[in-house]
């Protein structure tokens, strides 16, 4: 017993404390809001980074993309963000964990609630729901937090 | 921290790939070294990520569709070998072609080697680094679970974990142009 609290008092010296690690457990969400449309043959220089995704999961059908709006979203565990969405409708998304580097998050936007697990620093792609004359994408990245 | 084991020695030891010595080192290596640790889990992560992820393709793909079509394909094609009785110039034309058939096998093979060899001395990975701004990130993407109001849902995932996931969700009432 006397081991324990000696190891606690050190480790309270150094400034660790094992609750403050977990609400340090945190991640970052950046949400590009895409508009993609068939007209023109544009892809917004600050989609750049992406640009081959897009055209390879969506160039067959659009030629055109435009970012909307970058949302980022920094999310302790358990806890949610909301980003209003252009169609009106909301993206929710809570970080519920990390499983080694795979980092799980619940995810709702218009009607459609998931689970997924996604590599630290990946990114995936929410699609499908029109938008004036087009699509929206959203371009979800996550990132944990140092 | 700088560790002097090279990564492919670590993933050959994911993949049991070493010898037994080599093996034991590397072993005793992860055991003291966290940044080598780090390493073999990650790999290890992705590994089952991917697993997992062509394992949820696989399971809704539809293999019963395809089969179905590949047995009636097989029907079909006996059902006209037994039907007719075959005369001398087509028994001539199957005694050359099963003659002719294995080289044309063997052919195609070393023309496919040739292909995936000059494929591979162009490929990316033996020419220069990609640019800063292009994303190389592993996009490794796991789908437990969902639910859905209305429309339908359909997951697009590359088993390489090269290209990001898409996360289809069409509302039948709504129109794409």
């Amino acid at each position: 017993m006397h081991s324990i609290w000696m190891v606690a008092v050190i480790a309270s010296s150094f400034g660790y404390s094992p609750m403050e690690n977990a609400q340090t457990d945190s991640i970052q969400c950046d949400v590009q809001i895409i508009h993609a449309t068939k007209d023109g043959n544009s892809i917004d220089p600050a989609l750049q980074p992406i640009a081959r995704y897009l055209t390879r999961s969506f160039g067959s059908r659009y030629r055109s993309f435009r970012q909307i709006k970058l949302a980022k979203l920094q999310l302790g565990l358990h806890k949610e963000g909301t980003e209003k969405l252009p169609n009106n409708t909301d993206l929710k998304l809570k970080y519920t964990g990390t499983e080694k580097s795979l980092l799980r998050l619940e995810m709702s936007v218009g009607g459609l609630k998931t689970n997924v697990k996604v590599h630290n620093g990946g990114l995936f792609f929410q699609a499908g729901r029109v938008y004036r004359g087009g699509m929206l994408i959203l371009a979800i990245r996550v990132q944990k937090q140092q | 921290m700088h560790c002097d084991i090279k990564t492919d020695m670590l993933e050959r030891f994911v993949d049991d790939d070493l010898d037994y010595t080599e093996h034991k080192t590397i072993k005793a290596h992860i055991a003291l070294c966290p940044h080598c640790k780090e390493h073999v889990d990650g790999v290890l992560q992705v590994r089952v990520a991917l697993q997992e992820s062509t394992a949820q393709q696989v399971s809704s793909a539809p293999l019963n569709m395809l089969w179905a079509r590949i047995e009636r394909e097989l029907d079909q094609t006996g059902a006209a070998t037994t039907r007719q009785s075959r005369s001398v110039g087509e028994r001539l034309q199957a005694w050359w072609l099963s003659v002719a058939r294995p080289w044309a096998v063997t052919s195609a093979v070393t023309a496919l080697g040739v292909v995936l060899g000059i494929w591979a001395l162009h490929s990316p990975n033996n020419g220069p680094e990609p640019p800063a701004n292009v994303d190389t990130m592993n996009h490794a993407f796991v789908m437990e679970s969902y639910e859905v109001l209305n429309g339908t849902v359909i997951i697009d995932v590359d088993p390489e974990g090269e290209a990001p996931a898409v996360l289809w969700h069409f509302i039948d009432e709504e129109e794409h142009i």
